[in-house]
């Protein structure tokens, strides 16, 4: 057959970027099925390609992401509800929320420092105007920038779901993680339309600034609340858990620094300290803390799991229950 | 089998139709995963493709289950239409267990009862050289 060499390179080509695509899957499934839904795909190219040529192809392309994507998904949500992760890699998942939870601590500490910065500048050269000008661009930056840090942290809030994964401890640490994130995305939102405001104006920076503001005054609070609330149950979460002292520990002392920098956000230091100046420091310092704590938790997680892996508590994964969700296509 | 001994096969019913295909594809022999793929494909006229991701998604889980198992299988042979197809190594065979048969067999019974109502309420015609469940 003329095309055959032909048939064999395009299939190929095909197999090659369905096994990148298949990075979607949980290391499991792709342990144990990775080369036969390769060779599986590879065979439907090389029919389709007989059959119907190029478009075959792009017609198998175009049901297979999709379908890709979906059972990606579901194989995900399968395995994260029978925490069927750890028994196969425990240290993973783990260490991922570890440096999610350094790294975003490091950009909120940064960007809180750089946000400050931005103020104090702002106060120094009396430009106290939000309409325009380049120090709001840069504040507008800076938060952006902070949704995403908050991000890395709403991602932090799953690492508890996954560390807590007991049944009652591992629920409340699951309902801490959907607030966290919640908390990372109502942040993102925020600062992702300053960002789009400002691409589509051209000038102004807050294009509707008003709208922003005061939808922001209200929703950050909350955000916050939100995401302390998270960090309330992980901790009580983790306190429970046989692991280290640290791991239990920490969350705990985290909320502890992020209490008080909540509760005294809009408290006037001027008239305790008599000066600004100081009074902005203790400002920044308190609103740093919580950065900085969950900074500190990242890297002290992560430097516990280089030691040793997190001892398994257990999980229905190794109980020898039928599977739940065999029965799904 | 752990599933054999522990699962009750009614309690598994109703299959989903992905899952009914991928078990009858195999009720007549052991077959690879494209060949389950193009059984049930062509048995279905089209109608059932099954994705990679669909595929074997379903016999993870059916092998987790116990309803199916994995065997080596025949000695490899060359395809029909002279594909060279992907590395022959790389396939691996499965084939029904005991407990698959069963749950199989149960779910037909269960859609043969589904049948037989529809057709004493007169919304299906009659059976024409009906087979019995163990018979599929």
């Amino acid at each position: 057959m003329d095309g055959t060499g032909h048939d064999d390179r395009g299939a190929a080509s095909s197999e090659r970027v369905y096994r990148a695509l298949m990075r979607a899957y949980p290391e499991e499934v792709r342990r144990r099925y990775a080369d036969e839904m390769v060779g599986y795909f590879g065979d439907l190219c090389r029919e389709e390609r007989l059959r119907r040529g190029a478009t075959g192809v792009a017609l198998l392309w175009a049901r297979a992401l999709p379908e890709l994507i979906f059972t990606a998904l579901q194989e995900r949500g399968t395995l994260f509800r029978r925490n069927a992760y750890l028994p196969a890699a425990p240290g993973t998942v783990a260490r991922w929320g570890a440096l999610c939870a350094l790294l975003g601590g490091i950009m909120g500490l940064a960007l809180r420092l750089f946000s400050s910065l931005l103020g104090a500048l702002s106060i120094l050269t009396g430009y106290y105007s939000y309409g325009d000008g380049p120090l709001v661009q840069l504040f507008t930056l800076s938060l952006f920038l902070s949704a995403l840090s908050l991000s890395s942290l709403g991602l932090f809030g799953l690492y508890g779901a996954v560390v807590a994964r007991s049944r009652r401890p591992g629920l409340v640490a699951g309902v801490g993680a959907v607030f966290s994130t919640a908390s990372a995305v109502l942040w993102l939102s925020i600062g992702g339309y300053a960002v789009v405001s400002q691409l589509a104006s051209g000038s102004a920076l807050f294009a509707p600034f008003e709208w922003l503001w005061n939808t922001g005054s209200f929703v950050i609070p909350k955000a916050i609340l939100f995401w302390f609330l998270g960090l309330l149950l992980l901790g009580i979460a983790a306190a429970r858990q046989p692991l280290p002292a640290r791991l239990r520990i920490l969350p705990l002392a985290l909320f502890a620094l992020v209490v008080p920098s909540y509760l005294l956000r809009d408290h006037d230091f001027g008239t305790v300290f008599g000066n600004p100046v100081i009074a902005g420091i203790v400002t920044v310092f308190g609103q740093c803390l919580p950065f900085a704590g969950v900074a500190l938790l990242g890297w002290v997680l992560l430097k516990d799991h280089d030691a040793e892996p997190l001892p398994a508590s257990g999980g229905p994964a190794g109980t020898p229950e039928a599977p739940a969700g065999w029965r799904d296509p | 089998m752990d599933a054999e001994r522990r699962a009750d096969p009614d309690g598994l019913l109703p299959l989903t139709p992905v899952a009914l295909n991928i078990l009858l594809a195999l009720a007549d022999e052991e077959r690879h995963g494209y060949g389950i793929g193009v059984e049930v494909r062509e048995r279905t006229e089209g109608k059932m493709r099954l994705g990679p991701g669909t595929l074997y998604g379903s016999l993870k889980r059916m092998v987790d289950g116990g309803l199916v198992e994995e065997s080596e299988g025949p000695v490899e042979q060359e395809t029909d239409d002279g594909r060279g197809g992907y590395d022959a190594g790389r396939r691996r065979y499965y084939r029904l267990s005991g407990f698959g048969e069963r749950v199989l067999a149960a779910e037909l019974e269960r859609l043969d009862g589904v049948v037989r109502t529809a057709q004493a309420k007169g919304y299906f015609p009659s059976r024409r050289g009906a087979s019995s469940p163990g018979e599929a």
